[in-house]
């Protein structure tokens, strides 16, 4: 596929790959067995999320939040964000983490991505805009077929320090790969999401809210 | 059979070899594309109404093959069986056969990122920001390693040069 820009190389290139793509014997296969596979990841998806409910909330009702300022959940058993901690862990010291400004408004699905490489939300030098970006192309992976009404950018001082270790009652937690990132968990509820990435020097988080950002965090952002 | 399902494997049908293509040239052997294209498949399965409906099906199939060589490039098991992203003999056969090798073998030789840039942009046709998005980087990001490509393939992509044409110069 050649276009006006394109040099004769990358021309020859387009042309070439096409030509060695199509000399690949692909096996035939029978389209059921991808349908089944899909089926089993929808049924361990489905029930990851219910067992990994129900586990949070055992955890956090034996043990309680050990860090002050931990955001509430929906159904779990802790203060709101602006109630000192009453168990033997360090109190809270008064509201909190403030959630990270507003970056980008009404994202199409699948257009996260899009939207931050358009340079929404990231100042002009930026050097986290490649991590970002990448945060930003697994979220669209994962949770891509949703609107955004609200995208906050942020950063945390450490993963540990952030929470992420553990998954906030009402949340759905899972590991995910992000380019560059050492570790990067996304946390889902009911379509909000939360995504923290850990770059080593950086610690990363991207929260999104179909109908705002206000209680959406599920780990300190 | 439920409507999800009917219309999942009509797309199976028709778009998995072309799926297939794609993810070999990334991969650079068909049991790893094999691998990432089930992966890439089941994730849709489960995000297929959603996506359906957002009308980003193959939008989302080919950020899933991606992200699924990613994965598949960072897991230590598979990094060992990999060491040198070395590929197997060119399973290429017909007239143009010995530049089509010399490609195969260049485009082994790449790493992974630039390879990914290199099927994402020539293979899939998409544009620098297209890429961009479906990387996550920026796209000056893509161009660079775009460019890095282009000079390590340059020999596999000379043209063949014609006993003609050295004639014509004598």
């Amino acid at each position: 596929m050649s276009n006006p820009s394109s040099t004769p190389l990358e021309d020859r290139l387009d042309q070439q790959l096409r030509l060695l793509a199509d000399q690949l014997d692909v096996p035939a296969t029978d389209p059921d067995a991808d349908l089944r596979r899909g089926r089993r990841r929808h049924r361990r998806v489905r029930t990851g999320a219910v067992a990994g409910t129900a586990a949070t909330v055992a955890a956090v009702s034996a043990a309680g939040f050990s860090t002050g300022g931990q955001l509430a959940a929906d159904d779990a058993p802790v203060p709101d964000r602006t109630t000192p901690a009453t168990h033997d862990g360090p109190a809270a010291a008064g509201p909190g983490p403030a959630l990270p400004e507003v970056e980008v408004r009404d994202v199409r699905p699948g257009a996260l991505t899009d939207a931050l490489a358009a340079g929404a939300g990231l100042a002009a030098g930026d050097d986290r805009t490649d991590r970002f970006l990448a945060m930003a192309a697994r979220i669209d992976t994962e949770v891509g077929d949703q609107a955004w009404r609200e995208v906050g950018l942020g950063e945390v001082e450490s993963w540990s320090g952030a929470g992420v270790d553990d998954c906030p009652a009402g949340w759905t937690c899972e590991d995910v790969d992000v380019e560059g990132a050492t570790r990067a968990a996304l946390a889902t509820r009911r379509g909000e999401v939360q995504a923290v990435a850990d770059f080593g020097d950086q610690v990363l988080t991207v929260i999104l809210g179909r109908s705002g950002l206000s209680g959406v965090p599920a780990w300190r952002g | 059979m439920a409507r999800r399902d009917e219309a999942f494997t009509a797309y199976v049908a028709a778009r998995r070899p072309q799926l297939m293509r794609a993810a070999w040239l990334l991969c650079g052997d068909p049991h790893r594309a094999e691998d990432v294209v089930q992966a890439a498949l089941a994730r849709l399965y489960v995000a297929w109404p959603r996506v359906q409906r957002a009308d980003s099906v193959h939008a989302y199939v080919r950020r899933a093959v991606v992200n699924a060589h990613i994965d598949e490039t960072r897991r230590p098991w598979r990094r060992e069986a990999s060491a040198g992203d070395r590929l197997p003999d060119a399973p290429v056969t017909g007239p143009d056969v010995a530049e089509l090798e010399a490609l195969w073998v260049a485009l082994g030789a790449l790493p992974p990122k630039q390879r990914r840039v290199v099927v994402l942009r020539h293979y899939w046709g998409l544009s620098v920001e297209e890429t961009a998005a479906d990387l996550g980087v920026s796209p000056g990001t893509v161009k660079s390693q775009t460019s890095a490509a282009l000079a390590a393939l340059r020999d596999a992509l000379a043209e063949p040069v014609h006993h003609e044409t050295e004639l014509e110069y004598r």
